[in-house]
């Protein structure tokens, strides 16, 4: 019953497998990690086509199913020049009165993250949520004719907010106003 | 005697061990190479669309200058912000947008007449680990709509 009889791993065959495991572990958690990255662009991608689309079928359907009037900030002028070129100037929100003389603003709201806002009178709605962030917001309109309604341009830009910021994708889109 | 394995064990333990690594690497990279794929086709479905929402923007605000624009012609659209370049005479000669994708706009006068009807063909091509992917939109603008 000595020491020297009992089974055991030697040095060399300890330093053996550790060493071979240092290797594999470091490749491995590098091919989790960037699956793992890969993963979270496309979520990332998926949530901002997702918001733009529906924020472009939105805006589009209240441009032209409800509003009847672009106005100025006090909702008495109506702002929309004859066409001119270049384009009339962006301007970053939107002013409409609709058929039944409702006041509706879509602007960029200054909130953490930037989210775009469709305001009434009283009340304020997001049609973005936080987990994308919306830059360059702007709008132009114009009309070709006097006796046409106008044309609404919209453009804008959604970047997500938080875990991965390099994606982002431009929207650009028209619709003509209703009218009364 | 010392127990010990055989060459044979050991032979066929390694090989056993290298065709599952072999093939889980095949599969990571297999799943790497199809999430990037897709990622890039949901990017240039939207590159497609935005395209089409501004050539309906142009043929509502001007159809006179549209069909001027648009009669058998291409054009490339090689930036996110979009505007009229010169015409050129094939799409894969235009320059890339984003470094990729090479957009662009094929526009024919049809109809009757041959004056009220334009069938757009926008197209967004990429290749990517030596294959060439696309995104093809056929689309017909016609005056009274």
């Amino acid at each position: 019953m000595g020491i020297n009889k009992k089974k055991s791993f030697t040095l060399i065959e300890v330093v053996v497998s550790v060493s071979v495991i240092a290797l594999i572990l470091p490749s491995v958690f590098a091919i989790f990690f960037s699956i793992m990255r890969q993963q979270i662009i496309l979520i990332a991608y998926k949530d901002m086509l997702i918001q733009g689309d529906n924020v472009q079928n939105t805006l589009r359907s209240m441009i032209k199913e409800r509003a009847a009037r672009v106005t100025d900030l006090t909702y008495t002028t109506d702002v929309c020049p004859l066409l001119t070129l270049p384009t009339p100037t962006l301007s970053a929100s939107l002013y409409l009165l609709d058929r039944d003389g409702n006041q509706i603003r879509l602007s960029q709201e200054i909130v953490s993250p930037m989210r775009i806002a469709s305001s009434s009178a009283t009340k304020t709605y997001y049609l973005t949520s936080s987990s994308v962030l919306v830059t360059n917001l702007g709008f132009t309109c114009y009309r070709s004719n006097s006796y046409t309604q106008p044309y609404v341009q919209v453009f804008y830009t959604l970047q997500k907010s938080a875990v991965y910021k390099d994606a982002s994708l431009p929207y650009t889109f028209s619709a003509r106003i209703f009218g009364e | 005697m010392k127990k010990s394995f055989s060459l044979i064990e050991v032979i066929i333990f390694v090989s056993i061990l290298s065709i599952i690594l072999v093939s889980a690497a095949s599969i990571v990279t297999v799943s790497l190479q199809q999430n990037k794929l897709l990622i890039n086709k949901l990017k240039a479905r939207h590159y497609a669309y935005q395209l089409l929402e501004w050539i309906k923007n142009q043929k509502d605000l001007d159809w006179n200058s549209f069909i001027t624009l648009g009669t058998n012609k291409i054009y490339c659209f090689e930036t996110e912000g979009l505007a009229w370049g010169p015409s050129v005479s094939s799409g894969s000669s235009c320059p890339l947008l984003l470094g990729m994708y090479r957009r662009y706009a094929a526009f024919k006068k049809s109809g009757s007449d041959g004056s009220t009807q334009i069938d757009v063909v926008i197209n967004i091509s990429w290749s990517e680990l030596g294959n060439t992917y696309a995104v093809p939109l056929h689309v017909i603008f016609s005056q009274w709509e």
